[in-house]
């Protein structure tokens, strides 16, 4: 276990070596094998990007749950398996995005809105992980690397929106494009396999659909893109911005 | 003083498994039962087969540190030197029942990854998260596509 | 003063073989409910998403605490030069291991993949203050380790002072990390607060004092070896102005809280809620935690030592009420996300007004199993190798004794 989760710069150099000795050696017939992944290689994420949402509340519909199911649905989250019963609580099931139903105290007047991980740019969470794999990617998303996750759920504590769920019990049918298990702590990740493969998050897309266009998704330091053009239009505010987490999710109209 | 060679012989004891098991974590050089996909044409795996059955473990940890990490992530139409899991999975892990093509769980003991790590008692948890069944959304018909450099060598 | 003289216990009466059986006992329940948690997954426990740490952190931290804590006796041995307790430094110091252990692993096997232990113990997030901690422990096991060395082995005695002193000043670092595990948190209202890494130091004292008084009263009657009256008179002593101590803490703890607007909801919810914690906080930590022990320990019951027995238990009740209102009331009153809203209803329970959460007995039997294991290293300790004093008799630890017996 412990091979994996060592700093592997050398590694490269250590394959390289390894493929070409391979390639000589033990396969004298195979005519050209190229290195490790070189030629296919692609580019890693930079800090040029900044992937954020804002989110209209005006716009977000009370008692639509749109961006919820898309969500459980992309991930296969609380799915049961062969008809058989979750052995989850409720309180136990995972939730990457959740609807709220607020009411301000004073005026009384009422709203809805998707809460999920807000995607801090100094996120607590990451602080926090005793190990690393709570982890913010260069362009700003916020997920957890489930290989070196220990399930310690002190991220859980450390998060101001309670955006973090652990993993009860085994899973099985997972998507191949978003393995999940028992013992690991998960959260919403901005669909990274979907942003990588320049799509947009299914409660964006589930949000178009619906027709209401509550949700506005891109790159924050994008000066064209639809969601600074729409910041700029507009106050918006952080959820809890007292805590200077300089959140990648906004809100219009709180 | 003599407590503590009893703790020495101890722990000597004890490790001698250990160490043992260590020692002997090479592929078998025996053929097991490849579980290829039957619809899967050509004998090449993603990189050199030889190669692979030595290396796969260097590969692939080193693929999935880069895409969990550093976000590089491998178009999954391009075969050629492409460590996802889930490609493994799409070309190794169905078989022939019947004359129709099932795929095949982890917890089956044929399943590829798994009757060959036994053999050699090597035990990964990878199949705790990612799904061990083909999901047939992938399906490959070719051995790996030549890479241009390739065709110009030959 | 005579010179102190070190033996073995003799460990096959009867009782011995006993006390061995029923700690196995212990550790065995909790080795099957850390299995049986593992196995089927969390879900089996009481603790969901809402209360990520429950039960077994409860104990495990309640352990921890009491580790650095029953270092103590050696340390005002060693540093503060008190001759009274030098005869007790080294079981202190055994103590102090076998706690932190058998606390590290129940936290260990309450983790979601304790198979990944080794990524723990390899790869550090330094920004970490859990990371921290885990390097706290570590050296902590250590360092007492070649503290006992010193007090045991001639020939490296003069390093004694030395490394009692080093043990000491690290064992404060350690709780003040634990401490700040909850007070680094500043998501939750109930955490965000300076003080509670102090708090812990100060409940570290009094934990730890209990606990070693419980062992030695337990162990020396247990053995028929005699210890003097002047002796558990000072412990007494000190472990109620330890208890006072921390009462005081809490107090200073919440009256800070009360001024501040953001933490009244907590407080409210602690102080006069109408929840178990409420109960917890004032039965279980003032009355029974608190008051109770003090008034034992300073009237003229304090003069028996089954009384002594009884607020020590009490003291260690109050100790874990004090960590269950802390680490479980703490996660449970929803966050504040929203401020000026009032939440109506959500998907995920943040329209609740508390969070409840009901220990299993697998989580309980765990716990149980981690204070299993540290009894069990200190007798078997005491029975392979010279830790306990053979009389601690008021001729051999009080300098001021001036009986006609003494030589
Ligand atoms: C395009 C389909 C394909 C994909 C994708 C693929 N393989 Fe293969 N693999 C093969 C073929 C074909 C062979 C050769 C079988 C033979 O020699 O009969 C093979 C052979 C192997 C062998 C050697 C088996 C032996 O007994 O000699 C290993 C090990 C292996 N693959 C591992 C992997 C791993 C790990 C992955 C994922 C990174 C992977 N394969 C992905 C097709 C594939
Ligand atoms: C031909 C035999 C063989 C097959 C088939 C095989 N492996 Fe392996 N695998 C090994 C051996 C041998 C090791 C141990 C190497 C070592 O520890 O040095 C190993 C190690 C690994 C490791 C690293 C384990 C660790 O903790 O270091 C991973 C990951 C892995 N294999 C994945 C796979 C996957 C996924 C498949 C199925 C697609 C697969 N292997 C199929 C022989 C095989
Ligand atoms: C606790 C769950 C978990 C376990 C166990 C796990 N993975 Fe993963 N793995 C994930 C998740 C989640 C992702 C997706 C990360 C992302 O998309 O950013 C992933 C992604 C990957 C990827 C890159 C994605 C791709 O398909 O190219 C590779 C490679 C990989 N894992 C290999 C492994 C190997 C090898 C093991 C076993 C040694 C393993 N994983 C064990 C959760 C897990």
């Amino acid at each position: 276990m412990s091979k994996q989760n060592h700093p592997d710069k050398s590694r490269r150099n250590f394959i390289t070596a390894g493929a070409a000795v391979a390639t000589l050696g033990l396969a004298p017939g195979v005519k050209f094998i190229d290195v490790a992944n070189a030629g296919n290689e692609p580019k890693a994420v930079t800090s040029e990007k900044r992937w954020g949402m804002l989110i209209d509340t005006n716009k977000c519909a009370e008692g639509c749950n749109d961006c919820v199911t898309a969500c459980d649905k992309e991930f296969g989250l609380n799915e049961t398996v062969d008809g058989q019963k979750l052995k989850s609580r409720p309180e136990q099931q995972t939730h990457y995005i959740r609807k709220v139903k607020l009411k301000n105290k004073k005026t009384g007047h009422t709203l809805s809105l998707p809460l999920l991980c807000q995607h801090c740019e100094s996120p607590p969470c990451v602080d926090v992980c005793p190990t690393g794999a709570s982890m913010r990617r260069a362009d700003g998303i916020v997920k957890v690397d489930m290989h070196t996750c220990i399930g310690c759920r002190y991220c859980m504590l450390a998060c101001p929106y309670k955006a973090r769920s652990f993993i009860h019990e085994p899973i099985e049918n997972q998507k191949p494009y978003a393995p999940r298990g028992q013992g690991c702590v998960e959260s919403c990740n901005l669909c990274v396999h979907r942003v990588d493969e320049g799509r947009e998050p299914a409660c964006v897309e589930a949000c178009n659909k619906s027709n209401h266009k509550a949700i506005y998704f891109g790159d924050l330091k994008d000066q064209n893109s639809v969601v600074s053009k729409e910041m700029k239009k507009q106050a918006s505010t952080q959820l809890r911005d007292d805590l200077r987490l300089n959140t990648g999710v906004r809100y219009r109209g709180i | 003083m003599k407590k503590y060679k009893l703790l020495l012989i101890a722990i000597a004891v004890l490790a001698n498994p250990l160490l043992g098991m260590a020692a002997d974590k090479k592929a078998p050089e025996k053929k097991l039962s490849k579980l290829v996909d039957p619809t899967v044409q050509g004998e090449n795996c993603v990189r050199d087969t030889k190669d692979m059955r030595l290396n796969h473990m260097n590969y692939i940890l080193h693929q999935r540190k880069e895409t969990t990490q550093l976000g590089k992530r491998w178009p999954k139409n391009v075969l050629k030197n492409n460590y996802s899991i889930e490609l493994c999975i799409n070309c190794h892990a169905r078989k022939k029942v019947d004359n129709k093509i099932v795929p095949v769980s982890i917890k089956d003991n044929t399943h590829f990854c798994s009757q060959c790590h036994r053999k050699v008692s090597v035990n990964i948890d990878c199949f705790s998260c990612h799904n061990s069944k083909p999901t047939g959304k992938i399906k490959f018909i070719k051995s790996p596509p030549k890479t241009a450099q390739e065709k110009q060598t030959k | 003063m005579s010179k102190i003289r070190y033996s073995e216990i003799d460990g096959n009466s009867k009782g011995f073989y006993l006390v061995l059986v029923i700690l196995a006992g212990m550790i065995g329940l909790g080795g099957l409910s850390a299995l049986y948690m593992e196995h089927n997954g969390h879900w089996v426990s009481g603790m969901d998403n809402q209360i990520a740490w429950g039960m077994p952190h409860v104990f495990a931290i309640l352990l921890i605490v009491a580790a650095s804590g029953a270092l103590n006796i050696a340390s005002i041995g060693t540093v503060f030069n008190k001759h009274a307790y030098k005869p007790l430094a080294r079981l202190s110091a055994i103590l102090a291991i076998a706690l932190l252990l058998g606390g590290l692993l129940v936290l260990v096997l309450d983790l979601g993949r304790p198979d990944r232990l080794i990524v723990a113990m390899t790869v550090y997030n330094l920004t970490s203050i859990f990371a921290w901690n885990i390097l706290l422990y570590v050296g902590f096991m250590g360092i007492v380790a070649v503290y006992i060395w010193t007090m045991m082995d001639r020939s490296v005695s003069r390093y004694y002072k030395f490394m009692g002193t080093f043990a000491f000043v690290w064992r404060l670092v350690l709780t003040t990390g634990t401490g700040s595990i909850f007070g680094f948190l500043v998501a939750r209202s109930a955490y965000d607060a300076a003080i509670l890494a102090p708090t812990f130091i100060i409940f570290s004292f009094s934990i730890g004092l209990a606990i070693f008084l419980l062992l030695i009263m337990a162990l020396y009657s247990g053995t028929g070896r005699e210890l003097g009256d002047a002796l558990v008179k000072r412990l007494k002593n000190l472990l109620g102005v330890f208890i006072a101590a921390s009462l005081y803490m809490v107090l200073v703890f919440h009256i800070t809280n009360l001024y501040a607007a953001e933490h009244h909801a907590f407080e409210k919810f602690i102080l006069t809620g109408d929840s178990i914690h409420t109960t917890i906080f004032w039965i279980g930590f003032v009355v029974l935690g608190g008051l109770l022990p003090l008034a034992l320990l300073y009237s003229k019951l304090g003069n028996s030592r089954i009384m002594i027995a009884i607020a020590s238990v009490l003291v260690i009740i109050g100790t874990a009420s004090y960590l269950y209102t802390t680490i479980i009331g703490g996660q449970a009153i929803p966050l504040e996300i929203f401020p000026g809203y009032e939440v109506i209803s959500s998907t995920f329970g943040d329209a609740e007004k508390y969070y409840a959460y009901t220990p299993t007995i697998a989580e309980i039997l765990l716990g149980l199993g981690g204070v299993g294991i540290a009894l069990i290293m200190v007798i078997l300790a005491c029975k392979v190798l010279r830790f306990l004093p053979n009389s601690l008799s008021d001729a051999v630890t009080d300098p001021h004794y001036k009986a006609t017996t003494a030589k």
